[in-house]
């Protein structure tokens, strides 16, 4: 051994074991501690230990923005559950060879550009599709159909009548897509495990599952099921009032 | 030899507990075990509904959610978000509770239709702002806003109900119904509110 090694070796006997133990015991302690501290909250256990706090703030303002008569009548409403990402993948086609085939300038289907698309909206929004993480969101939506009586008043030109024959014709309006509603969920409700989106990347998701969705209830047949529903209605009511031939129009 | 061996053991073991640890830190990101749905669970529903809304508010509701902690001082979570979302409330009738058309004489009729009430309380997300959000030693998780935008709700109809929602709903529905009668030839409609709810459809 050298005489410079023979020197290191005498300075670290210098500092006796048991002091070198306790610090190593001490610094391993408090690493402990920190990481408890740290990590146990997230399990919702807080051991109000000294030195360490936690804190939250959930706090809301409301502020009226607007108020509107409506003139709405609503016969039909489809609720969908859905998986995002899994269920908007188009069939036969891998999202990443898709995005990855966009990004190189290839010319893309229909379908391609779909998985693309929904590839480049989990980038964004931090979830990994196609790797071993299986972050999902299951995302509840109704849709209703109805009419809308202040775009299509109800006026002499929509009805026409003969009493003498007790007979009733009535043009009906378009019917439409009313109203569009992500379920709002809440950790009471919401079963599934919960993803780490802040609200703007859900913003972008929900933008992205309405146009799937409304091109999907639209192919179910929303709008034809909700004139039948108002001939229904319609037909019962005008009979109790009277008429006895009732007959639509578009 | 021998004896600095072990202490050279013990101190390896040590440092290799704390790095895991302290890498377990760094990652901060633990979580919830991955369980796919079942699928039977998912699925898509068609009901008929009739269903009259009549009024509308609409409230912009600024929410920030906040999580902060630290040990000895040193901050080792951060988590902050502050945005805007607009709350749509509809209310009107719900005509499933039923309604009944009674012909007085040629012209005129009584309905009456269930009480006005709260159709729809319903986040617009089309309409969300984001203004900040922060996230050191942790990530900020979707059902974090929405409980706090679900109180906000409570708040909401209370408010709407306060001034007068449900009356402008009630008013507005009568009007709808008069004037769309009127040309079916019906002149004089009576319009009555009840708080029978106890059959659906027409009565």
């Amino acid at each position: 051994m050298s005489d410079q090694k023979r020197r290191k070796h005498r300075k670290i006997r210098i500092v006796p074991l048991w002091i070198r133990i306790s610090g190593i015991l001490l610094i391993t302690a408090v690493l402990l501690l920190f990481v408890t501290t740290a990590l146990l909250p997230r399990f919702g256990i807080d051991l109000n230990l000294p030195f360490s706090s936690h804190t939250r703030i959930s706090e809301s303002e409301i502020l009226l923005k607007e108020l509107r008569p409506l003139f709405l009548l609503q016969t039909v409403e489809y609720t969908y559950k859905n998986v995002f990402p899994y269920d908007f993948i188009p069939p036969h086609v891998d999202p990443l060879t898709a995005y990855r085939r966009l990004v190189q300038g290839s010319e893309l289907s229909s379908q391609e550009k779909e998985a693309a698309e929904l590839y480049r909206l989990c980038m964004e929004t931090g979830i990994r599709l196609g790797g071993y993480d299986y972050t999902f969101i299951v995302i509840t939506t109704r849709i209703k159909g109805g009419f809308d009586f202040n775009e299509s008043p109800v006026n002499s030109e929509s009805v026409s009548t003969n009493p003498g024959m007790k007979s009733i014709s009535i043009t009906l309006p378009q019917p439409k897509i009313t109203e569009f509603i992500i379920q709002d969920e809440t950790s009471s409700q919401y079963g599934y495990p919960d993803i780490e989106v802040d609200a703007e990347q859900w913003r972008k998701i929900s933008k992205f599952v309405e146009q799937k969705i409304r091109t999907q209830v639209i192919n179910d047949g929303i709008l034809e099921k909700t004139e039948q529903n108002i001939r229904e209605v319609l037909s019962k009511v005008l009979q109790e009032t009277g008429w006895k031939y009732i007959s639509f129009n578009q | 030899m021998r004896r600095n061996q072990f202490f050279r053991g013990i101190i390896l073991f040590f440092l290799c507990i704390t790095l895991s640890l302290g890498l377990s830190v760094v990652s901060c990101s633990i979580k919830a075990p991955s369980i796919l749905p079942d699928k039977e669970r998912i699925s898509r529903h068609i009901s008929s509904i009739l269903e009259l809304p009549s009024y509308e508010y609409v409230y912009r509701d600024i929410v920030y959610i906040a999580e902060q902690a630290s040990f000895l001082g040193i901050k080792h979570r951060d988590t902050q978000l502050l945005f805007a979302v607009d709350v749509r409330l509809q209310a009107g009738i719900d005509l499933r509770r039923g309604f009944s058309v009674e012909t007085i004489s040629a012209g005129q009729v009584n309905i009456t239709l269930p009480s006005p009430e709260i159709l729809l309380i319903d986040a617009d997300e089309s309409s969300i702002h984001q203004y900040f959000k922060r996230e050191f030693g942790g990530e900020i998780n979707r059902l974090d806003y929405y409980d706090e935008i679900s109180r906000s709700k409570e708040r909401i109809q209370a408010d709407a109900v306060s001034r007068g929602v449900l009356v402008q709903a009630g008013e507005n529905a009568a009007s709808i119904i008069t004037s769309s009668l009127k040309q079916a030839g019906i002149s004089k409609v009576n319009i009555v509110f009840s708080n029978d709810t106890s059959r659906d459809g027409i009565r």
